[in-house]
């Protein structure tokens, strides 16, 4: 009796301790509003495989690539401080059952060119959006309501690209549209730390010339990319692609007041990374060539092949903090190569946190 | 900057001081003239460029149309900022509705002024959509552009498009309005539309200035199209090589092979090819290295399509493909082979350029091949005096300010010259390279004068067909010299024989203007007067002779196309005099020297002969030269005369004067001076030829004389002291050479050396050349010091 009690009690104390958890998973996760994929090719050509996964995930979000901005004079242009380059090609009409949000990233070089210029973001931020437009006028016919930014902006460029930005959205608002823009982990340690308090005199001056309110992300929603968190040239890194214990240090500065509406990115995708013996970096093997022996195999080399494994992707999204009821969880990218690596389940485990 | 001047001008010295020369010599290398031509100078200029004066065309279009005169207005309305001030489009409403702003401001400008009051809405509505057109292709040119099908740019484009085509123009202005349809439609990607238009208007357009840049319209589309042969034929036409070449991705040998195939005809294949051989001739690098700069190169591959060519083309082309092929050999140093690729040639139809091209490059083969005979020479005169009646005939074609337009300054060591001179181009070519020149070959078969002759020609003939005006070959590095600009080229007074004058286009008022150097920079300063300088004083006096009493009708004739200033040649025989210490001679020649010519050389020496080691300066430098050589050779003759102390003495300051006159007053034997010391033992023509610049070149011709003398004169001065018998002499001898302390020792007994004891306060006085290491004299303290005390005495 008295044993069958307390296997009794061991159970309900089980039980409880189980249902407290789930109530505390409860709070922090909530399964996304969109699902979204980006897709990040020079030549937008999906093949059958991919438009199909697309359906099965019920994706309704693409996260298109449209062009890159890098500096003008590396591009044969000495008189433009940054100039489009890598203009995606459309081989295929972009899909009408799901929204596509056009993507432009931005070199960090492009925005010290642009930091160099006299423009001060005004007519680059016209000249982008105008080409959007045309972009998607010409490869989507319906009207976007989202267009992002990408850039690895640092401390030296936050206030060019960050005016950049605000003159970007002023824009994008004008014709309805919202604006979202990357954020990095190690952006997020930037954005915790307070501004320093630069003279008044230099206030008025950087408030004249980028026309910018220096406080908050100049986004109307903000995408956290989770990946690429650890250092790849490191022989020591275990996954640079994504690694919890990478995060977690970062994610213990995140306050959900820095990143309002705050969508979240994870990796689908993997490579192969080269040492020599020495622990010096060779080079990144791409994913379709690993399982090329000749090309991996060698003795005086180590090879890292590191994958966004789906189990340090749901301990980031457990460590995640609460997020908006319409926020979408996009996977990085739209490569069938990559993506036929991970089961229906896997990727839908992804999306359903 | 006052303040400055002074350190500046200090630090010009320093510099300067490494290097000196009296009025030159400056490089002009005759190797830079051009020989190979198909086609006159500036022919071959416009190939790549594809319609370079549009735009003036364009404008005198609109002159004519409009009745407005100032050119200047119509550029302004037209291409440039006009656009800042008046809005076309509300002129056109205005001038519909009534004045207004853009009125007034139209009135400011002759042209608009014009069009508003002709009421020429026809001109303006036309203006208005141009500019249009232009800013949205400047809006499509931009790299940020999206070249969709539905872009704003093609909305906007479709619109002037389809309002140029409904509007009905006055006839004069229709191809105008036919151009701009064209050009949107092209611009909107219509390409098919583009050459159904073409298609249409084509006829109509004949002769219009705007057919031509229609065309290029159509060609583009056809590039578009993937009709690129279509679109080569036209830019054949066009003359627009550079489009082929991109279209097809060609190289050179291939372009000229496709030309050939296409096009065998085409004078563009002239141009091209003379295009080549340009750039043979002025990127010595280019082949020789196989470097490619602007695709030429490979020029064995030319050539060996220039020999089939000259072999199976057209008949009417063949004359042109032996020549290139002439050329090409030649290039590649077979100068025996051209001659052979050019037997033949005359019979061949040819232009009369390409015959006289023929004959001058078959004159220049010989020169470099043939044995250098009274029969060679004969041939040479006369061919040359065939080339001076056409250097004539050239010289009278030539506008007045384009006689002396200097026609572009070439690469750094390079200088500007007069390449619309084929014949002179060619005279010098033929005539003053090193070795290979047929001055050098003359020269070196024995008959220097003549080619003495032959050079000065060479150099002046230019010279004496201005009325001995001076034209100087610039070197690029001349004109950082500073230079006074004189006025008006016509306005100027006149000029000074052997002064140097040049002329440069104002770009403001249009006008040329002269300048001058303000230093004689003619005389010493080319191939002829190099030549001079490694020949005899007695040849170049034999020269002179010839000059003042021509043997022949041949001598009167080169004398009267060469630079026979007597200053200049009596100067350089007395120079050439003192080099080869023949005193008495060189007096005779640097009296006639005039004062006047003296002052105009740019280095003024003032260094004393006499001193020995230091230098000490002389106060009047006044026909420096005449002074010294009468010097010397009284000298010489003390030498021969008179008891042996005095003989010992003159010879001892005799030969201090032979060894300064090729040291520290190098002025006295040669013209240039470097720090550049040749090895006396080994100094070749090899040498001159590969001596580095001029300067390095007199010092190979000065470097036997110089060590040759040198010798002597330590001999001299040895032998002074075994000639001389007394010690009171001896002193005297000693002390001049500053050997104070054998003076005080040996000598105090003579009253040299009590004079020296008494003067002497140290030690270190008796040490002339060490006062250096005295704590606290110097050169001039030593000297003052000796002066003072010999006052006091």
């Amino acid at each position: 009796m008295y044993r069958q009690l307390t296997t009794f009690l061991v159970i309900v104390i089980l039980a409880l301790c189980s249902c407290g958890h789930k109530e505390n998973l409860k709070t922090k996760v909530v399964a996304p509003a969109h699902r979204g994929i980006y897709h990040w090719k020079t030549s937008y050509d999906p093949t059958e495989w991919e438009l199909r996964w697309m359906e099965e995930h019920r994706i309704d979000r693409l996260y298109v690539k449209f062009f890159d901005v890098a500096p003008g004079a590396e591009n044969g242009y000495d008189e433009w401080a940054m100039v489009p380059v890598a203009t995606t090609r459309f081989e295929q009409p972009l899909p009408h059952d799901m929204e596509v949000i056009p993507v432009v990233y931005i070199t960090v070089d492009a925005i010290r060119a642009l930091a160099e210029s006299y423009d001060f973001g005004r007519n680059y931020a016209e000249l982008l959006v105008k080409r959007i437009e045309e972009m998607t006028k010409e490869h989507y016919g319906g009207k976007v309501k989202e267009v992002q930014l990408d850039c690895d902006w640092t401390s030296q460029t936050e206030d060019v690209y960050f005016a950049l930005c605000r003159h970007v959205r002023k824009l994008l608002h004008e014709r309805g549209i919202t604006l979202s823009g990357t954020v990095r982990l190690h952006q997020l340690r930037q954005l915790e730390q307070p501004k320093e308090k630069e003279d008044e005199r230099d206030e008025v001056y950087v408030s004249d010339m980028y026309d910018t309110e220096r406080d908050g992300i100049p986004f109307d929603r903000s995408l956290l990319m989770c990946y690429n968190t650890g250092r790849l040239q490191n022989s020591k890194t275990k996954n640079s692609i994504l690694d919890y214990n990478d995060v977690k240090p970062y994610l213990a500065q995140y306050s959900q007041h820095e990143l309002p509406n705050c969508d979240v990115a994870y990796p689908v995708y993997g490579w192969g990374v080269e040492f020599d013996t020495t622990g010096n970096f060779c080079r990144l093997i791409n994913s379709h060539s690993l399982s090329d022996t000749t090309t991996v195999n060698s003795h005086d080399r180590m090879l890292r092949e590191e994958w966004g494994e789906t189990a340090e992707i749901a301990k980031t999204q457990k460590a995640l903090p609460k997020l908006d009821k319409e926020h979408t969880t996009i996977l990085f990218h739209l490569d069938s190569l990559n993506l036929s690596k991970y089961s229906h389940d896997e990727i839908e485990a992804i999306y359903s946190r | 900057m006052m303040k400055l001047k002074p350190f500046i001008l200090v630090s010009i010295l320093i510099l300067a001081g490494s290097t000196a020369c009296a009025c030159g010599p400056w490089y002009c290398s005759s190797s830079e003239n051009d020989i190979y031509r198909l086609l006159p100078y500036g022919a071959e200029g416009p190939a790549l460029q594809i319609t370079p004066d549009f735009s003036k065309k364009n404008i005198l279009l609109w002159s004519r149309q409009t009745g407005c005169k100032d050119t200047a207005a119509i550029r302004r309305a037209i291409y440039t900022e006009w656009d800042n001030f008046m809005d076309w489009e509300k002129l056109l409403s205005e001038m519909r509705n009534g004045n207004g702003k853009n009125t007034e401001m139209a009135m400011r400008n002759a042209f608009c002024r014009k069009l508003v009051e002709n009421r020429d809405t026809d001109a303006v509505r036309l203006i208005c959509w141009s500019k249009k057109y232009s800013n949205i292709r400047n809006a499509q040119r931009s790299p940020w552009y999206y070249n969709s099908h539905i872009s704003d740019e093609k909305q906007l484009l479709q619109e002037i498009y389809s309002g140029t085509c409904s509007y009905k123009p006055t006839k004069k202005y229709a191809d105008r309005y036919a151009f701009l349809v064209m050009k949107c439609k092209w611009a909107i990607g219509d390409d098919n539309a583009t050459l159904a238009l073409w298609d249409k208007m084509k006829d109509k357009m004949n002769g219009s200035i705007f057919q031509s840049e229609a065309e290029d319209y159509a060609a583009r589309s056809l590039c578009r199209l993937g009709r690129t042969d279509e679109a080569c034929k036209i830019y054949l036409r066009r003359g627009d090589i550079g489009s082929v070449m991109q279209l097809k991705q060609l190289k050179l040998p291939e372009l000229l092979n496709t030309l050939l195939r296409i096009a065998p005809e085409s004078p563009i294949l002239t141009v091209e090819l003379q295009r080549v051989l340009f750039s043979l001739e002025n990127n010595p690098y280019v082949l020789s290295n196989k470097i490619s700069i602007e695709g030429y190169c490979e020029d064995t591959a030319v050539l060996h399509i220039a020999q089939r060519a000259a072999r199976t083309t057209v008949l009417s082309r063949r004359a042109i493909w032996n020549y290139t092929a002439a050329c090409l050999l030649d290039y590649q140093h077979r100068p025996k082979e051209a001659l052979r690729q050019l037997d033949g040639i005359d019979t061949l139809p040819c232009d009369d350029f390409l015959r006289k091209s023929i004959r001058v490059l078959r004159f220049y083969l010989r020169s470099q091949t043939e044995r250098i005979d009274d029969d060679f020479e004969s041939y040479a005169l006369s061919e040359l005096h065939w080339m001076d009646k056409e250097l004539q005939k050239e010289w009278k074609r030539l506008p007045e300010k384009e006689r002396f337009k200097l026609s572009h300054i070439s690469s750094p060591g390079g200088y500007e010259l007069l390449r619309s001179c084929f014949m002179y181009d060619a005279m010098r070519r033929i005539l003053l390279p090193d070795s290979v020149g047929l001055c050098e070959r003359m020269a070196a078969s024995g008959r220097q004068v003549r080619a003495l002759q032959l050079a000065n020609m060479a150099e002046n003939r230019l010279f004496t067909l201005t009325n001995n005006k001076v034209i100087k070959l610039m070197r690029e590095s001349d004109t950082t010299a500073s230079y006074r600009v004189n006025g008006d080229w016509n306005e100027h007074p006149g000029f000074e024989s052997s002064w140097v004058y040049w002329l440069t286009p104002d770009p403001d008022t249009s006008k040329w203007y002269c300048g001058t150097l303000g230093y004689n920079g003619h005389d010493y300063s080319n191939w002829m007067f190099l030549l001079a300088d490694r020949m005899s004083a007695h040849t170049i006096l034999q020269y002179r002779q010839r000059i003042v009493h021509p043997l022949d009708s041949e001598d009167r004739w080169l004398n009267a196309r060469g630079y026979t200033d007597a200053d200049y040649w009596e100067d350089i025989i007395g120079t050439h005099y003192l080099r080869e210490c023949n005193y008495a001679s060189a007096v005779k020649h640097l009296k006639k020297v005039s004062p006047s010519y003296q002052r105009r050389m740019n280095i003024g020496f003032v260094s004393d002969p006499f001193s020995y080691k230091d230098k000490k300066n002389i106060a009047d430098n006044a026909e420096y030269k005449l002074h010294f050589a009468k010097q010397m050779a009284e000298l010489q003759h003390q030498m021969q005369h008179g008891t042996s102390d005095k003989r010992g003495l003159a010879m001892l300051e005799y030969s201090i004067g032979m060894r300064n006159s090729f040291d520290q007053c190098w002025y006295l034997t040669t013209y240039g001076h470097t720090f550049y010391e040749p090895d006396p033992e080994y100094v070749s023509l090899e040498e001159y030829q590969y001596a580095l610049n001029p300067l390095e070149r007199l010092a190979v011709n000065s470097a036997p004389f110089k060590a040759k003398h040198t010798k002597l004169a330590d001999s001299l001065q040895h032998k002074a002291f075994t000639i001389i018998e007394s010690d009171e002499a001896k002193a005297r001898a000693y002390a001049r050479i500053y050997m104070m302390t054998k003076v005080k020792n040996e000598y105090r007994h003579t009253r040299t050396g009590q004079f020296y004891a008494l003067i002497c306060d140290g030690e270190w006085m008796y040490t002339p050349y060490r006062y250096l290491m005295h704590p606290h004299h110097n050169y001039s303290g030593h000297e003052s010091q000796v002066n003072s005390k010999r006052q006091t005495l």
